[in-house]
């Protein structure tokens, strides 16, 4: 698998390993995810109607056998919920390989370095902005979030800033120290807001309860344009595994560059958390797989962590809502119990192994 | 020929003065190698061509070209730098490594094209390394991952290659095997600078030695000139016997018990 996937077909061997063969076999896995989420849930909708419910909605007419409810199920409640997590995951997935790769830190990922802390805060706050200034839009949520994890990041960096340099260590444990601050600010915010009691406990565990095509329509712009400057930077992000003086030897504007992954990145864990909480482990864990299987290569690296992402939390989510159906349990709590042992198996393996 | 010029660099690290008004002309073509004891400057001297420490005061020159002037990315088309170990980061396979070097030259909107691949493949070839394109580099010995960080300064396509202590970690077989592919990269029309710490070495293989105490030259030539038991004592602190070498007439430091 590994050296079919490194090789691909064809290729004369003394050159990189192609980016196709990684982008084809993760829009395989988000599409079989995604179609699975579309099939089960509470009320379980057969392939047929699926695909005369898609057929019509193109097609438009016809004769409908099926229940009324199953279009309404299908696009009002299922694609979009679908759509978000795909979203969600792959922002999640991405930015973490990003930062793993900047701070050459295979722990690093949005919850270290203090972004998602911060974009905890910034939706939460925004969110209760909204309950009493009803006329702010929805969007107001994932820029509160972006804010609050770009003000947290920037934070972070300053505090990280040891003579003129960013030493990665210092980063790091700044970002853990305003972390828990953070975190504590975000829980007094919720606290004084009682009777958002299940609010409170779905965003910190992770969740989405909503329905509808704003959330999503919201947060595709922010992944989308955080996705497109990372892999616009994946070359950089190649030479900055490596060290700061490699880097510029290499012609990269080490500290620019840093700059604008760290933008982008946080951009996309902003979007993440403003509508799906706060779900751990996706951008850890999916990123260390697919180094795993194809390496660290940011130029596949990237594709193969964002498209895996999508289709791991496509799959987190639908567990979450069928395993105790028609409750659902909290998104943040399937990714743990699966990614809990993953990360403990990692740290055990990583005594062997240099890096992964 | 190209030729790169030092004009009066001086390099402080807060108080400590490490190069002191150096004035240096490295032409193409040729091995130059710095030699000096620990401190005197060679890193930084290196460094300020490289532009990963910026030189107080004073010029370089590359050609017509001021190198103090050019941007990271302009900089990395011309100048090429071989750390003494570099710290190679796990997961990548050597191919991608050594395109890593093309990275001043690509458009990352475009990405890369057939004919980056062609160069890549060829700095793979001059480096010996072909056949490991495949392998990681976190596997390959330490004369291996040498190798592959001179492919990548080659994919770089420069026209100064600058060596930073390369040969430092490797025995004495990959020593040989790593200058003499250097030696040869200089013949081919490079500026080459290499940084050495083994006096004979030097003498073995560089065509030009330039020999650096305290932050100042204090003496630069063929190695019969520079390699005398006059200005090594200077430099060093050490007596040595200066013989030659019976096969090739090169001058051979032996030391001396105090």
């Amino acid at each position: 698998m590994r050296l079919a996937l490194r090789r691909g077909i064809g290729r004369h061997v003394a050159t990189p390993a192609p980016v196709w063969p990684v982008v084809l076999l993760g829009s395989v896995l988000m599409t079989g995810a995604a179609g699975i989420a579309v099939l089960v849930g509470s009320v379980m909708i057969p392939p047929a109607a699926i695909g005369a419910l898609f057929w019509r909605a193109v097609a438009g007419g016809g004769h409908d056998p099926w229940p009324a409810t199953y279009a309404t199920i299908l696009f009002d409640i299922r694609l979009p919920r679908v759509a978000l997590m795909i979203l969600t995951g792959a922002a999640l997935a991405s930015s973490g390989a990003a930062y793993q790769g900047l701070f050459r830190n295979p722990l690093a990922d949005p919850y270290l370095i203090g972004a998602a802390a911060g974009a905890g805060l910034g939706a939460v706050f925004s969110a209760m902005l909204r309950l009493s200034m009803p006329a702010l839009p929805l969007a107001a949520v994932p820029f509160g979030a972006f804010f609050g994890a770009a003000l947290t990041v920037a934070a972070v960096y300053a505090l990280g800033r040891v003579g003129g340099a960013t030493p990665v260590s210092t980063l790091l444990l700044a970002g853990v120290a305003l972390s828990a601050l953070l975190s504590a600010a975000t829980i007094y915010l919720l606290l004084r807001q009682a009777r958002q009691a299940s609010y409170i406990l779905a965003f910190l565990l992770g969740g989405y309860a909503g329905g509808g095509w704003e959330a999503p329509s919201v947060v595709a712009p922010f992944v989308v344009i955080g996705f497109v400057v990372l892999y616009h930077c994946r070359r950089e992000l190649n030479v900055l595994s490596f060290d700061d003086h490699q880097a510029q030897q290499l012609g990269v504007d080490v500290g620019r560059a840093r700059l604008r992954i760290i933008i982008a990145a946080t951009l996309m864990t902003g979007a993440a958390v403003a509508f799906s909480g706060l779900v751990g482990f996706i951008g850890l864990i999916v990123p260390h797989m697919a180094r795993l299987l194809i390496g660290a290569d940011h130029r596949r690296l990237l594709p193969l962590a964002a498209l895996g992402g999508a289709a791991s939390l496509v799959l987190a989510d639908t567990l979450a809502r069928s395993v105790v159906a028609p409750e659902e349990l909290p998104l943040g709590v399937i990714t743990a119990v699966a990614g809990v042992p993953f990360f403990l198996w990692m740290l055990r393996r990583a005594r062997s192994a240099a890096f992964f | 020929m190209d030729l790169l010029r030092l004009s009066a660099v001086s390099i402080a690290y807060g108080a400590r003065q490490a190069l002191r008004h150096v004035s240096l002309d490295v032409p193409a073509g040729a091995l130059v190698a710095l030699v000096g004891p620990n401190g005197s400057g060679k890193s930084s001297l290196l460094h300020a061509i490289a532009g990963t420490v910026t030189p107080q005061a004073g010029t370089i020159h590359l050609g017509g070209i001021a190198l103090t002037t050019l941007t990271a990315t302009a900089r990395a088309r011309l100048v090429a730098s071989v750390p003494q170990s570099a710290r190679l980061a796990e997961g990548f396979s050597v191919a991608e490594v050594v395109m890593m070097g093309r990275t001043p030259h690509i458009d990352p909107w475009r990405g890369s094209r057939h004919h980056d691949a062609a160069i890549v493949a060829e700095a793979m070839r001059a480096a010996g390394i072909e056949p490991l394109a495949d392998r990681w580099v976190g596997q390959l010995s330490g004369g291996e991952q040498q190798r592959v960080l001179i492919a990548r300064a080659l994919a770089q396509q420069p026209r100064v290659l600058l060596l930073d202590e390369a040969t430092a970690h490797l025995d004495v077989h990959h020593q040989i095997s790593v200058l003499g592919l250097v030696r040869i990269l200089a013949h081919q029309g490079r500026v080459v600078l290499a940084a050495l710490h083994d006096l004979n070495l030097a003498a073995l293989y560089a065509d030009h030695l330039v020999l650096l105490a305290h932050g100042t030259v204090l003496a630069s030539g063929p190695p019969a000139q520079v390699l005398t038991a006059a200005l090594i004592e200077q430099a060093f602190g050490v007596s040595v016997i200066i013989a030659t070498h019976p096969f090739h007439g090169t001058p051979l430091v032996m030391l001396r018990d105090r």
